[in-house]
């Protein structure tokens, strides 16, 4: 199995993996002890689903971050075409060109020097840039890193296409997310008072219990449904 | 008119001229010598003799992605010419305009989803102040004569727990730092239900056991 955002941060699936079992042992222990005995015969079964629950989130991590840097990169190919195209145009070098552009997003600014680096050890620039753009989450700005030779007003289409897309794709997220969130944080108060009021609970560490597997709840929903972050 | 939308267009014309053969700095004294800081502040500097990297510090890190981009741009006119860099910059503040009228409307749009998680946080409020005030009493419905449970008062507050940690995670999800707001909607709208449905709660059920 290959998974691109595990390869873009070099993670082998296994340790992430063995992390995300990890945590979710450790949380759905921790969760556990909080909630004691307040929901009774059916705390297995919600335990295990808070524990699988927690394991998606901690094993989906590396792609949200990757969407994070493919948002920031998109934006920062704009800037980078633009200054590309004006070194290009006055040097009339592709190599001084690379050295001379400083992108301000970290994860380009390295490929940038990377490919600097291998240019000086005597890499063709285009071996130099193919080698180095591999790890760009965004197309737009690996595009645009290749293309620094005949960098021109596409380019700048290209980002913002790109931007474009990703915005769309975040509000279409949102619009998924957002009422799904609402529903748990809706629901879950009352049924749980609704659990305490058939059930007879009135002692205050079990109304205390079932509060933690609120919070634990609601907490899990958020993480889930976190959007991913708009370009604007 | 928007202030990031004031500074793009401040900066597109500083590109605009130095495209046209301007120099940089000239070009930047003489644009953003009558904006708000902080351009008026970078037309200063330039007057006083500070290199460009210097001077556009104050609008490179003014908070808006979109002009430090077109700050960082102007920056690197030294480097190569002013020329080309005007007019490439042209094009890069004009995709930039556009993001940042999109970025309005976002902002717009916003605005109305806070709205609408107040709402539902006064709802929630509402009717789990509802539940718990009525629920123990409709709980002891059975005709039997059980005596009151104890301790509803215990649920009223547990209630408003729940209803305050609910409101906190959809106000921090929606409006984050204003997440209190959505916690006061939430918790006033309970404390009056409760207080309006205290009354009902307190009728004492009357045993219908033998009623013919």
């Amino acid at each position: 199995m290959r998974f691109a955002s595990f390869e873009a941060f070099s993670i082998s699936i296994w340790r992430i993996v063995a992390l995300g079992l990890a945590s979710s042992a450790l949380v759905g222990t921790a969760v556990g002890l909080a909630m004691g005995d307040a929901l009774g015969q059916a705390k297995t079964a919600i335990l295990l689903v808070v524990a699988a629950l927690l394991f998606y989130v901690v094993v989906s991590s590396p792609r949200r971050f990757l969407d994070q840097q493919r948002v920031a990169q998109a934006r920062e190919s704009l800037l980078l075409s633009a200054s590309a195209q004006a070194c290009l145009t006055v040097t009339g070098s592709r190599s001084k060109t690379l050295m001379l552009i400083r992108p301000k997003d970290q994860a380009l600014g390295a490929a940038v020097k990377e490919a600097s680096r291998r240019i000086l050890l005597g890499t063709s620039v285009g071996t130099a840039v193919a080698a180095c753009s591999r790890g760009i989450a965004s197309y737009s700005a690996a595009a645009a890193l290749q293309n620094v030779a005949t960098t021109d007003a596409k380019e700048f289409a290209a980002g913002d296409e790109e931007s474009r897309g990703l915005a769309a794709a975040s509000e279409l997220s949102m619009e998924t997310k957002l009422p799904l969130f609402m529903t748990v944080c809706f629901f879950t108060p009352m049924m749980l008072v609704l659990y305490a009021v058939f059930s007879h609970t009135y002692q205050p560490e079990r109304l205390v219990e079932l509060g933690a597997f609120e919070f634990a709840i609601i907490d899990l929903g958020y993480y889930l449904s976190a959007a991913e972050r708009s370009p604007w | 008119m928007n202030t990031e939308l004031v500074r793009i267009l401040t900066l597109k014309r500083v590109l605009e001229s130095a495209g046209e053969g301007m120099g940089v700095a000239q070009s930047v004294a003489r644009e953003l010598r009558r904006a708000e800081t902080p351009g008026s502040e970078a037309a200063r500097l330039v007057l006083l003799g500070y290199p460009l990297a210097v001077a556009l510090r104050p609008l490179i890190e003014c908070g808006c992605e979109e002009v430090s981009m077109l700050a960082s741009l102007i920056v690197t006119a030294p480097r190569s010419s002013s020329i080309v860099i005007g007019r490439s910059g042209g094009i890069l503040a004009s995709t930039l305009e556009r993001w940042v009228k999109a970025k309005e409307s976002g902002k717009l749009q916003q605005k109305v989803l806070r709205f609408r998680s107040l709402v539902t946080c006064g709802v929630l409020g509402a009717v789990t102040a509802m539940v718990a005030s009525l629920g123990p009493l409709v709980g002891t419905l059975d005709f039997t004569g059980a005596s009151q449970p104890t301790g509803s008062t215990m649920l009223l507050y547990s209630a408003a727990g729940f209803a305050g940690i609910s409101s906190c995670m959809l106000g921090l999800y929606m409006s984050g730092r204003s997440f209190y707001l959505n916690v006061v909607v939430a918790l006033g709208v309970f404390t009056l239900v409760s207080t309006l449905a205290s009354p009902l709660a307190n009728v004492s059920t009357a045993s219908l056991w033998g009623v013919k």
